[in-house]
């Protein structure tokens, strides 16, 4: 009982002290005229709000809306089953990710009619325990000579989907996706990131992802990259004094992280992932000829490491 | 009770409409939630970083970022959904402090505020258990002191508090736990 009480008291206390400063800390007057001007354009809504199930099924008889949802299932059960009995097929997504416009039927393969192949890009992280092609040569494993973690290093950074192509006219409207199975990604055209009229870079991201920045910061610019869906986000910065070297970014971790080296954008960068579990940095940074570029994510999980990946193959620097 | 649900009810479906409008491109209906949640926005965002310049930044990117993202809102706690684009912006904000891009410290702290009272003896008490509570909170585990943060600063509830931090409500109860019994042992004299 007595705890009880002081529980009620240690609350009333905290109350009170929120209280006066919500007082203290109120919005300025003029939020609404500061922001106005800065709301930008509205991200568009993703095909999955855009056929909003939800109001959908409260408006329908809940058998007919049952019966939809079991045939729905069954579609994507003999889909998946067509799919999986083809092991030729299989073996085309596990080694060929292919950026492609959404129409198409299938991803575009390398020196297919209609894909051009992005020279030095190697494959997409693959998912933990996910085994990957036998080549990984033009990755370089940061701790290989680690003789646990090696082979680790070795899971963690064979992609299920090394070559990558992509369409030649990537600002047409359409959108593109990168597909290397499941999941498909799927990236909205270019977008300029702009500051003071100066481009910074362009870059593609899912739907539903909006761009936080830039503004000028001390090293130079930085802003954020954030899924509104769930809030999970990467944070970029960029100027002359960001980040020099890797080892920066990794500190005494490095030993915990496969460290990649690609061209991206036409510009030498290294692409830097966990090993072995979601503990630890993704990351790109970019050696541009004035400074550095760094685009950076904590913790990701599987799949976020592949939607980081495929944002990070889309930079191209200003 | 009833009577409460029924204003509640009244009050989500009127949110409910301004979201609406707002997803239609409707910059008006946008700023009926700016001027309601802005001030939550920028305490809450002040309380986990301690810093008002920071703040007022992370405010307002949550404000713009829920503009633009507002179309991939689907229903459930507008407040929850905010709270959760400051919380990550926040995130991102102290994750660059590890990369010596800023400094977060902020010598301008409010001081806490004596309440409306004519009796010295009360406001003078007043000021000493704000400033107990407020060292209190500052030696919370980061984690702990955002959950109260949430919990009862920006008054969200339990359900709220996990969407907003993108943890299970079992993890805000015992952050919470934790919390209070740490708090307790700072703020309460103990008659066990």
């Amino acid at each position: 009982m007595a705890r009880e009480q002081n529980y009620n008291e240690v609350e009333r206390q905290l109350r009170g002290y929120f209280d006066a400063q919500r007082e203290e800390l109120k919005a300025p007057a003029d939020m609404w005229s500061r922001l106005s001007g800065e709301l930008g354009e509205q991200a568009p809504t993703s095909w999955w709000h855009r056929i909003d199930v939800s109001s959908w099924l409260r408006t329908v008889q809940p058998v007919y809306a049952g019966a939809a949802m079991i045939a729905v299932v069954a579609v994507g059960v003999v889909t998946y089953a067509s799919f999986s009995g083809d092991s030729s097929s299989d073996a085309t997504f596990s080694t060929a990710a292919a950026i492609k416009t959404e129409s198409a039927a299938a991803p575009l393969a390398p020196g297919e009619p209609g894909s051009e192949e992005v020279k030095g890009v190697a494959g997409l992280p693959s998912l933990p325990g996910e085994p990957g092609p036998p080549e990984v040569s033009s990755l370089e494993m940061a701790t290989a000579d680690d003789g646990a973690s090696a082979p680790v290093a070795a899971a963690a950074a064979a992609p299920p989907a090394p070559a990558t192509t992509k369409t030649p006219d990537s600002s047409a409207d359409s959108r593109v996706a990168l597909a290397f199975g499941e999941p498909q990604i799927f990236l909205e055209p270019l977008i300029d990131v702009m500051l003071d009229g100066q481009r910074l870079f362009s870059i593609t991201l899912p739907p539903d992802w909006a761009i936080g920045g830039p503004r000028t910061a001390a090293t130079g610019w930085e802003g954020t990259l954030v899924r509104l869906d769930d809030g999970f986000f990467l944070s970029y910065q960029g100027g002359t004094s960001v980040v020099g070297d890797i080892a920066d970014v990794l500190g005494s971790d490095g030993d915990k992280h496969v460290i990649s080296e690609e061209t991206i954008g036409g510009f030498s960068a290294q692409l830097i992932q966990p090993i072995g579990d979601e503990e630890g940095v993704t990351a790109v940074l970019l050696q541009l000829p004035e400074g550095s570029m760094l685009v950076i994510g904590q913790n990701l999980n599987a799949e976020q490491q592949q939607i980081a990946f495929a944002i990070f193959r889309s930079i191209q620097p200003g | 009770m009833e009577g409460r649900d029924t204003v509640q009810d009244a009050a989500h479906a009127e949110e409910a409409e301004i979201v609406r409008r707002c997803q239609d491109g409707d910059r008006d209906a946008f700023r009926f939630i700016v001027e309601r949640y802005s001030s939550m926005l920028r305490g809450t965002a002040y309380l986990m970083t301690r810093n008002h310049a920071i703040a007022e930044e992370l405010s307002q990117e949550a404000l713009i970022l829920a503009w633009r993202g507002i179309k991939s809102f689907n229903g459930g706690s507008l407040k929850a959904w905010l709270a959760k684009i400051l919380v990550n912006k926040s995130v991102s904000q102290s994750r660059r402090k590890d990369f010596g891009a800023m400094d977060i410290d902020d010598p301008s702290t409010p001081q806490p505020m004596a309440s409306q009272s004519d009796d010295p003896a009360a406001a003078t008490q007043t000021i000493l258990e704000q400033e107990r509570v407020r060292t209190a909170l500052e030696v919370l585990p980061d984690d702990q002191r955002e959950v109260v943060t949430l919990r009862f600063f920006s008054e969200l509830s339990v359900a709220e508090t996990a969407e907003a931090l993108g943890i299970r409500e079992g993890t805000v109860k015992s952050r919470l736990s934790r919390a209070m019994e740490r708090l307790r042992g700072a703020l309460v004299e103990d008659e066990d």
